[in-house]
């Protein structure tokens, strides 16, 4: 299958500590790759890295086969931030308006996308609100309806199911499966280990900036005793 | 054209909507009631005293809005990465700094039209109603002329904020440094027309320093009252040159930004 996302060799140091050590990982076409780590193992600098916020001290990083320092190739990636941010004073339904017109969605596209998504997402109703009146719950499920609005065919989402309850969870996960069985990539960070053994293809660990495993097929269902193997014999203080 | 109008759509619903705009809006209000107060004790010229005085106030609500207001949208992007869903769009750093520097300029349109129509017409009423015979007449045309000229300065300080918020996160620290560059850019231009009036009793290397800062710093005078009262006749040479350097200097400092701003981490 072909690699949709490539990371090769990434490293990134903050005030001379070394965040990223050689990061390398590819992500292939209609998979869902889970990448899972501690807090403060370096997921949130790799996504960063990767959507080009900022930049690495080494390496490259490839979407669709092209370089990520091109605006354009983002126009067919949906972005989900650790905590998102949306301007307060408006609603919902104006700050998807406000992507549409930058993104230049066509109308009938748009109202369609909208209606689908927010449904299954369970966000319709409170649309005409002003984004200041959501709860954190339903900001993080906005937060995914914006990042699909565009139809994108690389989904790269931080930490999605952050503040979510547990049905908030079963509403996203149904999503990310429903959108990889249309064929789309979704590329997500996470350190809930049952998500990961209930919905990805292929998932990789990252502890102190380094990849450790790829873990697939039948180790995703043991992935919580490779995950904790892991952080015992580097012993991250943090998880221990 | 798209990305425009949708930068300038959120941008005017973001701002249109807070509780100071509405509180800026009132406060002016009051300032034409209170500026009818003042016209009382006025024995010579209360047309003058009515519109210097209002128009002081619009000036100093306008630069203040724009200045607070262009410093928070920009601050809210960088610091709380509001920005991150607009780049991951696919939209260019250059286009985020365009399209955000255009939104605010329609926002400061949008000021000055709300601000100045109760500037112009509460004047042209309370100096009809209520100043008897010693008032002058108020021409609404030459104050359209000031309103642009408002808007024009109010833009170019907008677009000063941008600037600095291209490498500054810090709300206090930007809006710090545009309100010198205001101050400066407004001394300097009192300052390069008393150095020409005095030209022989001036040293050459202060009247070129002078100079030299005139043109760097940008210019924030903009037409008076005494252009609305006819006092003063309308100098459209004057306002087309000061037009063009607006929009040279707005152009320069947006497209220095923009360059800043591609090299810049939103980490």
């Amino acid at each position: 299958m072909k690699d949709i996302l490539l990371l090769k060799d990434i490293r990134k140091s903050f005030g001379g500590v070394e965040v990223l050590k050689g990061v390398s990982f590819s992500v292939r076409a209609g998979e869902v790759f889970g990448f899972v780590g501690p807090n403060g193992a370096g997921k949130s600098t790799t996504m960063k890295i990767i959507m080009d916020f900022i930049r690495p001290d080494s390496g490259e990083v490839y979407i669709f086969g092209r370089t990520n320092r091109d605006p354009s190739v983002r126009r067919r990636v949906g972005f989900l931030p650790e905590h998102p941010y949306f301007y307060t004073n408006v609603t919902g339904y104006e700050f998807l308006r406000f992507l549409k017109m930058t993104l230049s969605i066509p109308g009938e596209e748009f109202r369609r996308r909208v209606e689908t998504y927010s449904r299954k997402l369970q966000i319709d109703w409170a649309l005409g609100k002003k984004l200041s009146e959501y709860s954190k719950g339903m900001l993080q499920r906005f937060g995914l309806l914006q990042a699909v609005l565009s139809d994108p065919d690389l989904l790269i989402l931080d930490e999605p199911m952050s503040g979510l309850d547990p049905i908030g969870r079963r509403l996203v996960a149904d999503l990310i499966l429903e959108l990889k069985d249309r064929g789309k990539t979704v590329f997500f960070s996470t350190h809930i280990l049952p998500d990961v053994e209930r919905i990805c293809d292929r998932s990789c660990l990252i502890i102190e900036g380094r990849i450790t495993d790829i873990i697939e097929g039948e180790d995703l269902h043991r992935i919580e005793d490779i995950f904790m193997e892991r952080v015992r014999e580097i012993g991250v203080r943090e998880v221990l | 054209m798209g990305m425009l109008m949708g930068f300038a759509y959120i941008t005017l619903k973001e701002n249109v909507r807070r509780r100071s705009f509405y509180g800026v809006v009132l406060a002016y209000l009051l300032t034409l009631v209170f500026s009818r107060i003042l016209t009382e004790f006025s024995l010579q010229d209360p047309s003058k005293v009515l519109l210097d005085f209002t128009h002081t106030f619009l000036t100093f609500l306008v630069f203040l809005s724009v200045l607070f207001i262009t410093t928070d949208t920009f601050s809210k992007d960088i610091e709380k990465k509001g920005v991150y869903l607009i780049l991951a769009k696919g939209v260019s750093r250059e286009s985020y700094v365009l399209g955000r520097s255009f939104g605010l300029v329609v926002f400061s349109l949008v000021l000055v039209l709300i601000l100045g129509t109760i500037f112009l017409f509460g004047s042209w009423l309370l100096n009809l109603l209520s100043l008897g015979v010693f008032r002058k007449e108020i021409h609404i045309g030459a104050g359209l002329l000031v309103l642009l000229s408002l808007w024009v300065k109010a833009s170019l300080i907008s677009l000063v904020v941008v600037f600095f918020s291209t490498f500054m996160s810090n709300f206090f620290l930007v809006f710090l440094a545009s309100v010198v560059v205001l101050m400066a850019g407004s001394s300097i231009e009192n300052l390069y027309y008393f150095v020409h009036l005095e030209e022989d009793r001036i040293s050459p290397v202060i009247r070129y320093l002078i100079t030299f800062m005139f043109y760097t710093l940008p210019s924030f005078s903009s037409h008076g009252p005494d252009v609305v009262l006819g006092i003063e006749g309308v100098d459209l040479d004057h306002f087309a040159l000061d037009l063009l350097k607006a929009v040279l200097y707005g152009g320069f400092l947006v497209t220095i930004g923009s360059l800043i701003f591609r090299r810049r981490e939103i980490a």
